[in-house]
Parts: C-alpha cells; structure tokens; sequence
C-alpha cells in the first residue's frame, strides 16, 4: 500500500465547480461560503482522523471502518481526492483485517498525511486571490 | 423556489450545501443533527424537500426520514439522502408515490440543485 501521487489532493473539476455553485457574480474569485466551508473543513476532518487513530489503535475497526466511509464522504464534498482515495482503502480494508499490523497504522498516517496536505492546500486557495484568478 | 430542509451532521458539508442552494434562491432549515431538525419542524416550518445525510451518530438519515413521515404535514416530504456508499445516484419511488433520491456524496453541485427543483416541482 504506497503513496498515491496519481491522485491529485484536488479535483480541479470539483473545485471549479464548488467555487462556481457558490459564486454570487462578485469579483471576489473565491466566495464567502466557499472561505467559511474549508475553514469547517480543517478542524473537522482532523478529530475525525484523531478517533479513526485511536479506534485503529484499540482493535476497534467497525467503528474505525465508519469513521473512514465519513472521511471519505466529507472529503468527496470539496472535491478531496487523495482523502477520498485512501479513506475508501481504509474503509474496505479495515472490517477485514483480523489483527492491527504496523502497515495499516502506517496507511492511517497515510490518510492524516494527505488529510492535513489537503486543509493547507485548500487554505491556500482561499486565503487570498492570485495573479491568475483575478 | 422552496424551502428545503438540510441535515448533516458535518459542519463543512452543512455550510456547503445550505450555500449553495439559497445561491439559487431556496430557503434553507439547516440542522446540524437530526434532533434539531425535528424541533425546527415542530415549530412549524414546512420544507417542500429534505436533504438528509444517511450516517450521523444519533440517528441515521433512514430513521429521520421515517420520523419526517410520521407528521401529516410532511407525510410525503419528497427526501434526497446523501450516501458516500452507492457509486451513483439512484431513484426510489415507495408505494405511497413518495420520491427518494440517493445522490452521490461529491455528486457536482449542480446536479444536487437540479434534483432539488426537480422534487421541489413535483411536491407542489
């Protein structure tokens, strides 16, 4: 189970679309709701990821298997595609391992690498507008 | 344009979905959990569609729906629910002619909007 540099940390057709589905015809290339989403974003996926480590960690993984498909789910809604990549392996995998092994803690550190990446990627974007987006 | 009811328990996905479609004029009854969302219908707002999330802690989105439907007055609320499972959208229709559609999480936004008026239409 390695990285996976194929998958982008955003799907740009995602992004262009969420910033156009909440565009109100200003000159503000990235909208006040679109600002507010990703600052809810941040916090939430990383406790969410802080009790997948620690269900991981006690043998729990049912729960640590849904709170994957949640991270998953969340991360499909700003278009989060290495999150949704890896907590969708995380979520299959997990019900059907019959002990934890170093490698799945290594593929959770896996999902937090990619989740943190993507929370400043997306912080980036909305911080302030660029050269090119004006 | 309608009134919807939005229930999410993830805050990010609420604001997300709440923005998007008072973007196109509906008015929202947001609710971060389904608790909530069942007094805000008990004091008298009346959605024409809900979108529901299927997995929060609680209760799951299956078992808002039923309580939703219990109420005369949104008896047969036509109810979107928002599934990370199904690989793409699918559409119910139960023996009452009660509509449900499962949308894809990460569905494009625009399609989540149609399907909105799309019911939003039909319930009126």
């Amino acid at each position: 189970m390695g990285s996976e540099p194929d998958v982008p940390l955003i799907d740009e057709a995602m992004w262009q679309q969420l910033r156009a589905s909440l565009s109100e015809g200003d000159c503000d290339p990235v909208p006040e709701v679109l600002r507010e989403v990703v600052h809810r974003y941040a916090p939430t996926s990383a406790a969410r990821l802080r009790d997948l480590r620690a269900q991981v960690q006690a043998g729990r993984l049912e729960e640590a298997a849904k709170l994957a498909h949640t991270v998953k789910g969340n991360g499909a809604m700003i278009g989060a595609a290495r999150v949704v990549r890896l907590a969708s392996a995380l979520e299959q995998r997990l019900p059907r391992l019959p002990v934890v092994t170093a490698e799945v803690l290594a593929q959770v550190g896996e999902l937090e690498h990619a989740c943190a990446a993507t929370a400043a990627e997306l912080a980036a974007r909305t911080a302030a507008p660029t050269h090119d987006e004006q | 344009m309608s009134t919807v009811l939005v229930v999410d328990d993830d805050p990010a996905t609420l604001t997300l979905v709440t923005g998007q479609l008072t973007g196109q004029g509906h008015e929202v009854i947001a609710a971060d959990n389904p608790a909530q969302a069942i007094s805000l219908l008990e004091r008298g707002r009346e959605p024409q569609v809900a979108v529901l999330d299927i997995s929060m802690p609680e209760m799951t989105g299956f078992e808002l729906a039923q309580i939703i439907r219990m109420r005369e007055r949104t008896a047969k609320l036509p109810v979107i629910f928002l599934s990370s499972t199904l690989e793409s959208t699918a559409e119910f229709v139960d023996d009452e002619g009660i509509t449900a559609i499962y949308l894809t999480k990460g569905t494009p936004p625009a399609t989540l909007c149609e399907t909105v008026e799309q019911l939003s239409a039909g319930a009126q």
